[in-house]
C-alpha cells in the first residue's frame, strides 16, 4: 500500500534529468526530498502526482500503473500543493476551498460545508474565507492551498483508507510561526496519509521526516532516517560546500559556515 | 462503506439540485421580460394577446410568426452563444480578454461564410442542401481554425495556453488576407452582402435556418454547462486542475470544438456581432462572482437577453430601416470595456 | 437621315416593348402606396408624373430633392421587413439589387405585392425600366408620351453617338471612390462600363471585371485620356487640388490636361431617365477639341 517510483528515469530535450530513482511513500510517513538546485526534486514530484509518465521504469499507486487510473481516480487517492498559484478572477477563499471537494459523487453539499468550516478552522485561515484570494499575501496564499489539498484527501473517521499528499516547498513564502505550525499539521494528519514534502531548509526536513531522500544530478545518493542520511560527510559532497552537523534534540543539526 | 456514509448519499443528490443562484433565477426572469418585450415591441406596432387570440390581423399574424418570432430567437440563442463562449474561452485561458474573436475562431467563421458567399454560386449545391450552405460553412471555418490550433499546439508538446494566443493572431492575420482576397474575387452585388453580412443582423432570420441552429446552440450550451466545475479547478493552472481530477485533455478539447461550433452557427446567421462574448462574462462576474457554474449560466442568459435588446434597438431607432446590430453592441460595449479596464488598472 | 434615326428609335422601342413581357412588368391589383428600394424606380415615377403614390423611399432616392423628404426604408441592399411593412405599402419596388434576399422572402411572404425590376446598362435598359414601371402603375400610355416628349432629343442622339464608329474613341476611367487610397474604377460588367459605352467611350480598364480598387501602376499604365469622377468621390479626394496631389493619378494625362468630369453618382450610374442625358453630356465634353 504505497504510492512508488520504481527504477524512474526522465529525459527531457536529451538531458537525463531522473535516472534510476526508486522512492516508496508509505502512508503514516513523512519523506521529505532535499538536495541542491537542479538535482530533480520537482520533476520527481511531477512523476509521483502522475502529471507526467516517465522514460522508464514505473510509478504505482497501491500496485496499479498510474497511467493506468483516470485523473478523477487519481485524484480520489492524492492530492498536490504546488509553490505558488496565481488566480486570474476574483475567487473568494472559500470558492478556492471548494474546488478541492472531489468528493461530490459521494457527499452532499452540507457535508463539504462542514469539512471546509472544519479544515479552515485547522489550518487557521477562518478569518480568511470571505477574502477575495488574490488579495491575500504570498503566504496567505500559501496556506489556503495547503487547506484545499487537506479537504482533497478529506475522509469521513469511520473510514481509514490510505491517502497521499505531495507538497512541493509547500512553506516557502510563510513566516517562522506558520511554518511551524503547518509542518505539526502534516505531522498530525499522517495517521493514513503517505507525505512526501520537497524541502530546502535542511533542518526543517531534519526535524519533521520520517525519512530522506537526498537528491543529487538525478539521482537518489542516500535514503533513510534524517541521522543516517544527514551526515556531514554526505551533505557537503551533495551540496559543494562544507556543512556541518551535530546531534540536538535526538536530530541532526545542520549549520555552514 | 457504512450506514452513516450511505445516508449522506443519498442525501447529497437531493442537496445539489435544489440549488438555484438567485441571480440566475432573476437573470431567467430578465430574459423572460426582454422576450415579452421584443415580441411585442417593433416597426409594427402588434399585441402579443391578440396574436395569440387569433384577434390580429393577417398581416399582424405573419409578421408575428415568420418575421419576428425567429429574429427574437435567433439574437437570443446567438448573444448566449457568444457570450458563453467569451466565458469559456476566458475561463480556459485564464485571461478576461480572451474572446472568439482573439483565439481566431469568428475570423474562420467569416473566412467560411465569405468564401461560401462567394464561391458558392459555383458548386452549384443541391436545393435541399443550400440554405444550411452559409451555416456549415461558417462553421467548417471555425472548426477549422480551432482544430489547426490544437493540433498545431498538441505537436508542440505542451497544449500551451500563449501559443494558443500568440496562433490565433497569426490566423486572425491570415483570415484577414483570406477575406480580403474574397473581396477583390467577389462582384459588385456579392461585394454588397458581404459588407453587410460584416456588420451583423438578425432581420434574415427564417425558421429554416434558425432551427437547426437553435437545436445545435442549445446542445452546445448544455455541454458547455458541464465543464463549469472543470473550468474553475482550471483556474489553479492546469496541473493543478490534473491534480483536482479534471482529465484535462478531454475538457480542452470540449471546450475548443463546442464553442467553435456554436461561434459558427452563430456568425453564419448573424455576420459577426461585437463585443458580446467579452462584456457579458465581466458583467456576470461583477455582480454574481467567478465561479464557473454561475458565470456560464448567467452568460448565457445575459447574453440572449441584451443581444435580444440590442437587436431591439437596431431596428426601432430609425424605423422603418434599420440598423446593423454590431453598431449598437460595439457603441454600447466598447466604452463599457474601456471602463472595465480602467476600473481594474486603477484597483 | 432624321427620320431614319426616328423609325430605329421606333423599332427598338417596338422590340423591347414586346420582348419584355415577363412576371414583374404586369399591372399590380393595387399601386395607391408605392414603398422604394432604388433611386432609379424613384426617379422614374417622378418622371412619369405618379409621385402622389409614393409613401417611402431610400437613401440612394435623392433625385429629385423632394424624394428625400419621405420616411426612409434604409440602404437599398440593407432593408428591414417589419419597418417596410410598418408603412403599410401596397406595391413594393426594387431595383436588382434590392436585399438582403431573406427580407425580400420574408416580405413576399406577406400578402404585399413586391417586384424586383431587372436592369441592363444599355439605353435600352433605361427605356424597358420605365416602361415596365409604366405597366405596373398602369400607365403604360402615359409612359410612351413621357419618352417620346422629354426623351426623344436625348435617345436620337445617343443613336448618333451608337451609329458612329470611331477608331479613336476617347480612353475614360471612370472612378467611384477611393478604398485606402487607391481609386475604385468600373471594370467591365458595370453600371460604369455601360455608361461608358453609351456615351461612345472606351474603357481605360475594360479588362478588369467589376469594381475594383487599382494600383497606382495600373493606372499610369492605362493613362486614361478623361477621367469621371463621382461627386462623392470627388469630395473624398479632396476635390481638384486633391485629385493631383493623388499619386495614383497625378501622373495621367487625364489629370495633367485638366480633362476631369464631375458628375453626380445616380445621375451617372442610376439608370434612371437621367442617366440618358448624363451619357450625351459626356459625349459631348469629350469630344470638345483641345
Amino acid at each position: 500500500m504505497t504510492l512508488r517510483a520504481e527504477n524512474i528515469q526522465l529525459i527531457r530535450s536529451n538531458r537525463e534529468i531522473l535516472s534510476g530513482v526508486t522512492v516508496d511513500i508509505k502512508p503514516a510517513f513523512v519523506h521529505a526530498v532535499i538536495g541542491p538546485n537542479g538535482a530533480g526534486k520537482s520533476s520527481l514530484l511531477t512523476m509521483l502526482a502522475g502529471e507526467e509518465q516517465p522514460s522508464g521504469g514505473r510509478v504505482e499507486l497501491e500496485g496499479i500503473c498510474i497511467d493506468q487510473l483516470q485523473p478523477n481516480e487519481l485524484a480520489a487517492k492524492r492530492a498536490v500543493m504546488s509553490q505558488s498559484i496565481d488566480v486570474v478572477f476574483d475567487f473568494s477563499v472559500d470558492q478556492i476551498l471548494e474546488m478541492g471537494w472531489v468528493h461530490a459523487r459521494n457527499w452532499g453539499h452540507s457535508v463539504m460545508i462542514q469539512v471546509i468550516e472544519m479544515c479552515s478552522q485547522v489550518c487557521g485561515i477562518e478569518s480568511l474565507r470571505q477574502r477575495n484570494y488574490r488579495t491575500l499575501s504570498g503566504g496567505e496564499q500559501q496556506r489556503v492551498q495547503f487547506c484545499r489539498a487537506m479537504i482533497q484527501i478529506w475522509q469521513p473517521e469511520t473510514e481509514a483508507e490510505s491517502r497521499y499528499l505531495l507538497l512541493d516547498e509547500p512553506t516557502s513564502s510563510l513566516d517562522v510561526a506558520h511554518e511551524l505550525q503547518l509542518l505539526n499539521l502534516l505531522r498530525q494528519s499522517r495517521e493514513t496519509t503517505g507525505i512526501l514534502i520537497v524541502l530546502h531548509d535542511l533542518n526543517l526536513a531534519a526535524h519533521f521526516a520520517d525519512t530522506i531522500y537526498l537528491l543529487h544530478d538525478g539521482r537518489v545518493v542516500a535514503r533513510g532516517n534524517p541521522e543516517d542520511v544527514m551526515t556531514s560527510q554526505q551533505l557537503s559532497d551533495v551540496y559543494g560546500t562544507e556543512i556541518e552537523v551535530e546531534e540536538r534534540r535526538g536530530r541532526p543539526y545542520i549549520y555552514t559556515h | 462503506m457504512n450506514s452513516e456514509a450511505t445516508r449522506a448519499t443519498v442525501s447529497s443528490s437531493f442537496e445539489v439540485r435544489r440549488h438555484l443562484n438567485p441571480g440566475i433565477a432573476a437573470l431567467a426572469v430578465f430574459l423572460a421580460l426582454v422576450c415579452t418585450i421584443a415580441m411585442s415591441s417593433g416597426a409594427v406596432p402588434l399585441s402579443v394577446f391578440d396574436v395569440m387570440t387569433g384577434s390580429a390581423t393577417e398581416l399582424e399574424t405573419t409578421i408575428f410568426n415568420e418575421i419576428r418570432s425567429p429574429r427574437v430567437l435567433l439574437a437570443g440563442f446567438v448573444g448566449a452563444a457568444l457570450a458563453l463562449a467569451g466565458a469559456v474561452l476566458q475561463g480556459l485561458f485564464r485571461n478576461p480578454l480572451a474572446d472568439p474573436g482573439l483565439i481566431g475562431v469568428s475570423s474562420g467563421g467569416a473566412l467560411g461564410a465569405i468564401a461560401m458567399i462567394v464561391l458558392g454560386a459555383a458548386l452549384n449545391l443541391p436545393d435541399w442542401l443550400s440554405p444550411y450552405a452559409l451555416p456549415l460553412a461558417a462553421i467548417a471555418g471555425a472548426l477549422a481554425v480551432t482544430l489547426f490550433l490544437y493540433s498545431f499546439a498538441s505537436y508542440y508538446g505542451q497544449f500551451n495556453i500563449v501559443t494558443v494566443l500568440l496562433v490565433g493572431i497569426a490566423i486572425n492575420a491570415l483570415a484577414t488576407v483570406g477575406i480580403g482576397a474574397f473581396q477583390y474575387l467577389s462582384d459588385d452585388a456579392q461585394l454588397r452582402t458581404l459588407v453587410f453580412w460584416m456588420m451583423g443582423s438578425f432581420g434574415r432570420a427564417n425558421w429554416t435556418t434558425v432551427l437547426p441552429s437553435v437545436v445545435l446552440i442549445s446542445t452546445g450550451i448544455l455541454i458547455l454547462l458541464r465543464q463549469a466545475k472543470n473550468l474553475d479547478r482550471m483556474q489553479l493552472g492546469e496541473k493543478e486542475a490534473f491534480h483536482l481530477g479534471v482529465d484535462v485533455r478531454l475538457a480542452k478539447r470540449t471546450i475548443i470544438l463546442v464553442s467553435a461550433a456554436i461561434v459558427g452557427a452563430g456568425v453564419a446567421l448573424s455576420g459577426i456581432v461585437a463585443f458580446v462574448g467579452l462584456v457579458v462574462p465581466h458583467l456576470i462576474r461583477l455582480m454574481l462572482g467567478a465561479q464557473h457554474t454561475v458565470v456560464l449560466a448567467g452568460s448565457a442568459l445575459l447574453g440572449a437577453a441584451l443581444m435580444i435588446l440590442a437587436d431591439l434597438i437596431a431596428r426601432m431607432i430609425v424605423a422603418p430601416a434599420e440598423l446593423p446590430v454590431s453598431l449598437v453592441t460595439s457603441a454600447i460595449g466598447a466604452p463599457f470595456f474601456l471602463w472595465l479596464i480602467t476600473r481594474s488598472k486603477l484597483r | 437621315m432624321q427620320t431614319f434615326l426616328k423609325a430605329l428609335v421606333a423599332a427598338a422601342v417596338f422590340f423591347s416593348s414586346t420582348a419584355y413581357a415577363d412576371d414583374t412588368c404586369f399591372e399590380a391589383k393595387d399601386a395607391s402606396r408605392i414603398a422604394i428600394a432604388g433611386g432609379s424606380i424613384t426617379e422614374v415615377i417622378y418622371f412619369l408624373g405618379e409621385e402622389s403614390r409614393i409613401i417611402a423611399t431610400d437613401r440612394t432616392s435623392n433625385f429629385p430633392e423632394e424624394a428625400t423628404k419621405f420616411p426612409s426604408v434604409g440602404y437599398v441592399r440593407s432593408l428591414s421587413a417589419e419597418g417596410i411593412l410598418s408603412l403599410k405599402p401596397s406595391l413594393v419596388l426594387g431595383e436588382d439589387d434590392m436585399g438582403p434576399e431573406e427580407i425580400v422572402t420574408q416580405l413576399a411572404a406577406t400578402s404585399v405585392d413586391i417586384r424586383k425590376l431587372s436592369e441592363a446598362h444599355t439605353t435600352q435598359g433605361v427605356l424597358t425600366k420605365i416602361r415596365c414601371i409604366g405597366s405596373i402603375l398602369g400607365v403604360e400610355s402615359k409612359a410612351e408620351a413621357r419618352i417620346s416628349e422629354q426623351l426623344e432629343s436625348d435617345l436620337n442622339e445617343l443613336q448618333v453617338i451608337a451609329a458612329t464608329q470611331r477608331s479613336d474613341k476617347p480612353r475614360v476611367a471612370l472612378l467611384l471612390m477611393f478604398a485606402e487610397g487607391s481609386p475604385i474604377i468600373a471594370g467591365h460588367d458595370t453600371s460604369g462600363d455601360g455608361v461608358l459605352a453609351m456615351a461612345g467611350a472606351a474603357n481605360a480598364f475594360a479588362a478588369v471585371e467589376g469594381w475594383k480598387p487599382v494600383s497606382l501602376e495600373a493606372m499610369v499604365k492605362a493613362n486614361p485620356d478623361h477621367l469621371i469622377i463621382t461627386a462623392r468621390g470627388f469630395g473624398a479626394a479632396g476635390g481638384l487640388d486633391g485629385l493631383k496631389e493623388n499619386p495614383a493619378l497625378r501622373l495621367t494625362k487625364a489629370v495633367t490636361e485638366n480633362h476631369i468630369h464631375v458628375i453626380d453618382g445616380m445621375a451617372l450610374l442610376g439608370f434612371g431617365p437621367r442617366t440618358l442625358s448624363t451619357a450625351v453630356s459626356i459625349s459631348e465634353s469629350l469630344s470638345v477639341p483641345e
